[in-house]
């Protein structure tokens, strides 16, 4: 049995429709179709005292004992499939959004595990004495062009804070991080200041021109 | 089985905010769709789209973009290449920005084709070519971000443009250049106007014109 409430329910009908539902000993279920509360009794026999007293209250407009499938059918309104299938649409969008989105925001620790070289730098276009800031995986990489071929790649991360960034210094042939004042030399040792280590030192390869950096693993 | 709930949450309805939710929901599409429906109504959604859509790949981008000469093009390549989808973020943002434009000039010649600005709606005119000028400003300052060969040459040429508006010209090109010539300084002023000035400025006169749609309604739908 299906009984339509009326469109303007209010609360208080509500309540003492479920005061009605309450003194039911048989199931029944909210629904809402089309716009209006729909509530679905099992149970067919109208006869009974409960069931009718719910069928004659007020906020009930409409009552189906015996709904046909075409009339179960008209309660589904289009804007109700419309509203699910656009819900259904951008939860799905949403859902295969968030993987690519997730792993967008996580990238650094996760790329940590690459290996191989990188280019850091084209010895043509680095003069000696010179160097080149690059981002390598996410971190900071300082290279410096020592002499006609010889080439440092230090992490430009310094050892006393690690927010900091050193900064090569071409006059003084030196790496100055402008934090603390702490002061390297072009190997990375420390020369003064609060650093407590050396800068980390990579390992660098010159093949065709092209000044390449090995990772650590 | 007969669940003892109240009225109020018969369907996700929380506080009120389905039915506020449904409203705007039901004002937007009134804009979009129409039983009238004429010519090129859609570019008002498209705009909007594609405004949500530079919003959200900007916030990603800057999260490992550097506005730092040194390290800005260095940045943008370890986005594309290392960070997953980075490449698709940035061609996404990048793409989404010429389209605006397109989409925008559609709007606007459709606007004018139909005499949509005519009164009561010349305010409303008047802030989509405010919205106009500060939309070609992001797509001009954020073109120099990259800190490419490009972008570089495009800013020259771009704040010559600047110089040549009348009064303020001069003024305005000193500020985003930071000084007399392009140098480091220059990309972060660039940057903080791309990324920090301008959208808010998009997102109140954005809400402006939406308001004055609403209350004005669209010229589609008058006799």
């Amino acid at each position: 049995m299906l009984m339509i409430c009326r469109p303007d329910l209010q609360k208080q009908d509500f309540h003492r429709l479920e005061e009605h539902i309450a003194a039911l000993d048989e199931s029944a279920r909210w629904t809402r179709r089309a716009g209006r509360l729909v509530l679905q009794v099992r149970g067919r026999d109208p006869e009974t005292p409960a069931l009718k007293a719910l069928a004659d209250d007020p906020a009930i407009e409409w009552v189906l004992s015996d709904p046909s499938p075409e009339e179960t059918a008209r309660l589904f309104s289009r804007r109700d499939l419309l509203d699910v299938a656009l819900a259904t649409t951008g939860l799905l969008t949403a859902g295969c959004l968030a993987g690519p989105i997730g792993l967008y925001l996580n990238a650094p620790p996760a790329y940590r595990g690459l290996h191989g070289d990188v280019l850091v730098a084209r010895i043509d276009a680095l003069p000696v004495g010179g160097a080149v800031s690059r981002i390598v995986d996410g971190d900071d990489v300082i290279v410096i062009r020592r002499n006609a071929d010889s080439f440092v790649a230090l992490s430009a991360t310094c050892t006393h804070s690690e927010a900091c960034v050193v900064e090569w210094d071409g006059a003084r042939r030196q790496l100055l991080c402008p934090c603390h004042r702490g002061v390297f030399d072009v190997f990375g040792n420390v020369v003064s200041g609060p650093p407590p280590r050396p800068l980390t030192t990579f390992e660098t390869v010159i093949r065709e021109g092209n000044v390449y950096m090995r990772r650590k693993r | 089985m007969s669940p003892k709930r109240p009225l109020g949450k018969a369907r996700g309805e929380i506080l009120g905010t389905r039915s506020r939710v449904r409203r705007l929901l039901n004002e937007l599409g009134r804009v979009v769709i129409t039983p009238r429906y004429k010519g090129i109504r859609w570019s008002s959604a498209v705009i909007l789209l594609l405004l949500f859509v530079q919003l959200f790949t900007g916030v990603l981008l800057s999260l490992y973009y550097r506005p730092e000469p040194a390290a800005a093009h260095e940045s943008m390549r370890f986005l594309v290449s290392s960070v997953p989808s980075g490449w698709l973020v940035r061609g996404m943002h990048h793409w989404a920005g010429d389209l605006l434009l397109v989409a925008v000039a559609l709007h606007m010649t459709r606007v004018f084709m139909r005499r949509a600005y005519a009164n009561p709606r010349e305010f409303q005119w008047l802030v989509g070519v405010g919205l106009l000028l500060i939309v070609l400003a992001m797509r001009f300052t954020g073109s120099l971000l990259p800190w490419d060969g490009e972008g570089y040459a495009g800013a020259l040429l771009g704040l010559k443009l600047v110089e040549s508006v009348p009064l303020l010209g001069g003024l305005l090109a000193v500020w985003l250049r930071a000084g007399d010539v392009v140098g480091p300084d220059t990309l972060n002023r660039f940057f903080t106007t791309h990324a920090l000035l301008l959208p808010w400025l998009v997102l109140a006169l954005f809400g402006l014109h939406a308001v004055l749609v609403s209350r004005h309604g669209l010229s589609e739908d008058e006799p």
